[in-house]
């Protein structure tokens, strides 16, 4: 199946010089990776068609880096690189379906969501098109007013698809199915010739092929996880965060090397701290253990964790009993402060510093 | 399985003020007055159309019964029977387009056969005198020059078209047949508040309906904001019907409606208004070029 990816736009909502697309998502891969990633796990011979700036791809080699993702994931990928900016992403599209000869069915994602749906949902036999989505209800969509609204019968048949207005609780997630480029083509022509300024959408060109009578279905996806706008893309960071813990005197009461109680004797779990360290790994933080104890404790302090339903991701034994300093450079994709650090009394309670964890 | 958040208010009148009576809704006695000074005489005759068509309109097209009117020391008084329901602007607004398209389709078919069959006109309706027509024009010329439009090329060429609405089979027409003049009931569709036409012929309501889809006329007091694109695309499909099924001349369509476009300048109050009103214009000449 044909995917198109319009990543051609200026990501105005996004305080970065660099295009969203081309960020680096706090595992390690780009923005635009994972999406393709979600991609081929549920759409079977996927051939991606990315369309970028010609300015982005001088500034930030964008087409290469692109190549390169497609080769160490084993991806099938198109870049189609467009000199202008376009009126918006459905003139992006027209311009990548004409510039490369696409024809047949396709679908449509946006760069920027990771979207969860079953295989089945894309099936394109006996409809114009499909398009996936959700109830607000059930998912956690920010920014509601700029997103585009469907509305559908109990049969999932869409008589409407409404842009930035607010006119039923079925939410586009944009992913979007035609059963054909030309479709596409002949109805973004109509569309393009009758609105005369301003940006053309894609929910446009659904519209002027509902007025026909074509036949659209909304399909639920199973979820969503949105980087549209740039406050999402710092909620994602901020959940992924690393944390470098110390373990005595944070997480369990303090002892030391001799004496009684001693590193030997058993835990005492400071309870309101791992509970809050379990919502941060919960949420998805990485956690690594420092402590000054040798690493024959590894198995005991493991244990614990296990018990509190948390798996540390590292540890690291044998450190100086003294300050700890991290060192950690700061860009766009990775924003001032890129580290920082919090002072607890020994023993004292993580909670009063919630606001900055969570 | 979905619900639409808009809410529809079960009695969806119009916006006060917009045709200059002043409409009361005494909801105790399930009527609508509307008052005005009775210089216009426009309540006169809404009170004989209405009655007139009450009894000729009787399928699912109706207008409101009428209850009440009088005259009295210079006050018009005209009382209707209440009829729920909302109107087709905020049916459109709320984005149930199937239902707004079967609505719009449905009155707009319906009504223009009436029209071309003559089935609804009567002698005893005056028109608008066309002897003043030219001074209309010329007085909206003067709004033009005031705002320092007159001699943009869409602005002329606007009037120039304006000139060519001659040839015209007149038959009988609303006058004022935007959406926000129609309420859509469970059951029914129901006209309300018609005016005189100079031009009385299906072109000039239909110009009426081309104005909310490019101009957003209905619904321009909206706080929301009143363009609707579904909406520019229903009335662009049943403008192109209607020219394949020749229900109406394109060329006095064309000219209409640009008259139609003329007849908000002496609306416009600031600059903000002024530019859109170009803009529309602009998209106007564009959508007949």
């Amino acid at each position: 199946m044909r995917v198109v990816i319009p990543a051609a736009g200026k990501s105005s909502r996004y305080n970065s010089e660099k295009p969203k697309y081309l960020l680096t998502h706090p595992s390690g891969l780009l923005m635009i990776e994972i999406v393709l990633l979600s991609i081929i796990k549920r759409v079977t011979d996927c051939q991606f068609s990315i369309v970028i700036l010609h300015e982005h791809d001088l500034k930030f080699d964008a087409s290469e880096v692109l190549r390169q993702i497609a080769l160490s994931n084993n991806i099938s990928l198109d870049v189609i690189i467009l000199k202008n900016i376009t009126s918006g992403p459905a003139e992006t599209i027209y311009k990548c379906l004409k510039q490369a000869s696409i024809s047949g069915p396709f679908l449509i994602k946006d760069s920027d969501n990771v979207i969860d749906f079953d295989a089945a949902s894309i099936n394109l036999d006996g409809c114009d098109g499909i398009l996936l989505g959700g109830d607000i209800a059930k998912h956690n969509i920010v920014d509601v007013h700029q997103k585009s609204f469907i509305i559908s019968d109990t049969n999932g048949r869409i008589s409407n698809f409404v842009e930035k207005r607010v006119v039923s609780n079925i939410v586009c997630f944009g992913l979007y199915g035609f059963s054909s480029a030309q479709f596409f083509i002949n109805y973004f022509e109509k569309v393009f010739a009758m609105k005369y300024s301003g940006e053309i959408f894609v929910s446009q060109v659904v519209q002027a092929a509902l007025i026909d009578d074509k036949s659209f279905f909304y399909r639920e996806a199973l979820s969503l996880n949105d980087w549209g706008i740039w406050n999402l893309w710092m909620v994602e960071r901020r959940r992924l965060r690393t944390f470098f813990i110390d373990f005595d005197g944070v997480l369990v009461k303090n002892t030391g090397r001799y004496g009684n109680p001693n590193w030997d004797s058993e835990f005492l779990p400071i309870k309101k701290n791992m509970l809050m360290i379990k919502k941060l790994y919960e949420s998805g933080a990485q956690i690594i253990l420092t402590t000054s104890r040798p690493s024959h404790y590894e198995k005991r302090i493991s244990s614990l964790f296990q018990t509190y339903g948390i798996i540390i991701f590292s540890y690291v034994f044998g450190l100086n009993h003294s300050e700890r300093v991290i060192l950690n450079d700061y860009s766009d994709s990775n924003p001032f402060p890129s580290a920082s650090a919090l002072n607890i009394i020994r023993n004292g309670d993580l909670t009063t510093f919630s606001d900055t964890l969570n | 399985m979905q619900r639409t958040l808009m809410e529809f208010r079960y009695l969806d009148l119009k916006h006060l003020g917009y045709s200059g009576a002043k409409v009361i809704i005494n909801s105790t006695e399930s009527k609508v007055t509307k008052t005005d000074s009775g210089g216009s005489n426009i309540l006169k005759y809404q009170h004989d159309i209405l009655q007139y068509l009450y009894i000729k309109l009787n399928e699912n097209l109706r207008v409101p019964k009428v209850l009440g009117f009088s005259s009295q020391n210079g006050i018009d008084t005209l009382d209707l029977e209440i009829v729920r329901g909302v109107t087709l602007y905020h049916l459109f607004r709320s984005g149930d387009i199937s239902r707004a398209k079967n609505a719009i389709n449905t009155l707009w078919f319906s009504w223009s056969d009436k029209l071309l069959k003559n089935e609804l006109i009567s002698p005893s309706f005056t028109y608008l005198d066309k002897s003043n027509f030219q001074e209309k024009i010329k007085k909206i010329k003067n709004v033009a020059t005031r705002l320092g439009i007159a001699q943009e090329k869409n602005v002329i060429n606007c009037f120039k078209n304006v000139c060519y609405i001659k040839d015209f089979s007149p038959t009988y027409c609303h006058g004022d047949f935007t959406i926000e003049n129609v309420i859509v009931s469970e059951e029914n569709l129901y006209l309300i508040d018609f005016i005189p036409s100079p031009f009385p012929c299906v072109e000039q309501d239909l110009s009426k309906l081309i104005q909310d889809g490019i101009a957003g006329w209905s619904g321009r007091l909206d706080s929301e904001g009143s363009f609707n694109f579904e909406l520019f695309l229903v009335i662009d499909k049943l403008v192109r019907d209607s020219e394949r099924m020749r229900i109406v001349n394109m060329s006095t369509l064309q000219s209409l409606s640009f008259l139609t476009m003329l007849r908000i300048l002496p609306y416009i109050t600031n600059d903000s208004e002024k530019i859109r009103w170009l803009e529309c214009v602009k998209r106007l000449r564009k959508y007949f070029s």
